[in-house]
C-alpha cells in the first residue's frame, strides 16, 4: 500500500471514530439512561450499522498507529540506544509486537460482532 | 550498521522536550493505552449493559459501590479524551492551519490545559 493511502486511511478513520464517539456520548449525556432507552438506541438498525463501521474503523486506525509506533521505536537503532546486544534482536521483537496487537485487534472485532449480532 | 561513531546523547532525563514534541509522544502513548485498556473496557461496558435488564442494573449497582473501578473507567475515558483532543490538533495542523512554531506551541499548551480542566471537571461531577 502506498504511504499516502495509509496516511489518508489513518486520518479518515480518525474522523469516523470521532463522530461516532461524540454521537454516542451525546446520547448518553442527553438522555435518562435506562436499560430500555439504551438498548433501543444501541440496537436500532442505524446504530448497528454505525457501530459496525466504528469497530472496523477503530481496527484500521489502531493497526496503522501501533504499526507506526513499532517501526519507529522497536528498531535496531532505537533499541541500540539502550543496549547493543538486545538491539540485534529488534526485528524479532517488532514481529512479536505486531502479532500480539493484531491478535488483540482481531479479538476486539470478534467480541464486537458477537455483541452486535447477539 | 551505522559507521558514524560520534557519541549520541540520549539521556532521556536530561533532554528537554518542547511542548509540541511532548504532545506528540503523549498522543502515541495515550493511543497505546486506549487500544490495550480503554477499548476492552468499552467492549465490556457495552456487553454487560446490553445483555439484559438485570445485567444492566447489576452493572450500575456494581459501579456505584466500587468507586475504584468507576475511577479506572473514568480515567481510561479521560485518556481517550486526551487522545481525541491531541488528535484533533494534529488533524487541524494536517490542514495547514497553525503550523508556525509559535502557533504550534500555543495550541499544544491550550490542548493540555483544556484537557486538564475538562478532566478535573468530569471527576468533580462524578465523585464529589
Amino acid at each position: 500500500m502506498k504511504g499516502s493511502t495509509i496516511w489518508y486511511l489513518q486520518r479518515s478513520s480518525a474522523i469516523i471514530n470521532l463522530f461516532y464517539i461524540v454521537y454516542v456520548f451525546y446520547f448518553i449525556y442527553s438522555s435518562e439512561l435506562t436499560f430500555e432507552a439504551w438498548n433501543n438506541f444501541f440496537y436500532s438498525s442505524i446504530m448497528i450499522f454505525l457501530t459496525l463501521c466504528f469497530f472496523v474503523s477503530v481496527i484500521i486506525h489502531s493497526f496503522i498507529g501501533l504499526w507506526i509506533v513499532g517501526t519507529d521505536y522497536l528498531t535496531r537503532r532505537t533499541i541500540g540506544f539502550l543496549s547493543y546486544r538486545i538491539s540485534k534482536h529488534a526485528d524479532i521483537f517488532r514481529s512479536i509486537y505486531t502479532v500480539v496487537f493484531s491478535l488483540f485487534g482481531l479479538s476486539y472485532l470478534v467480541v464486537s460482532l458477537t455483541i452486535i449480532f447477539k | 550498521m551505522n559507521t558514524d561513531h560520534r557519541p549520541v546523547y540520549i539521556d532521556l532525563r536530561k533532554i528537554k522536550l518542547p511542548v509540541s514534541a511532548l504532545i506528540s509522544i503523549t498522543h502515541r502513548l495515550s493511543g497505546i493505552y486506549v487500544f490495550f485498556i480503554t477499548l476492552p473496557l468499552m467492549l465490556a461496558l457495552i456487553y454487560f449493559s446490553t445483555k439484559s435488564e438485570s445485567s444492566f442494573n447489576e452493572l450500575s449497582l456494581f459501579l456505584r459501590d466500587h468507586k475504584f473501578v468507576l475511577g479506572l473507567i473514568v480515567l481510561s475515558f479521560s485518556i481517550l479524551w486526551y487522545h481525541i483532543l491531541s488528535g484533533v490538533r494534529h488533524l487541524i495542523m494536517d490542514a495547514h492551519i497553525g503550523e508556525s512554531l509559535q502557533a504550534a506551541k500555543y495550541s499544544a499548551i491550550f490542548t493540555i490545559f483544556f484537557w486538564i480542566i475538562t478532566t478535573c471537571f468530569v471527576f468533580w461531577r462524578i465523585f464529589l
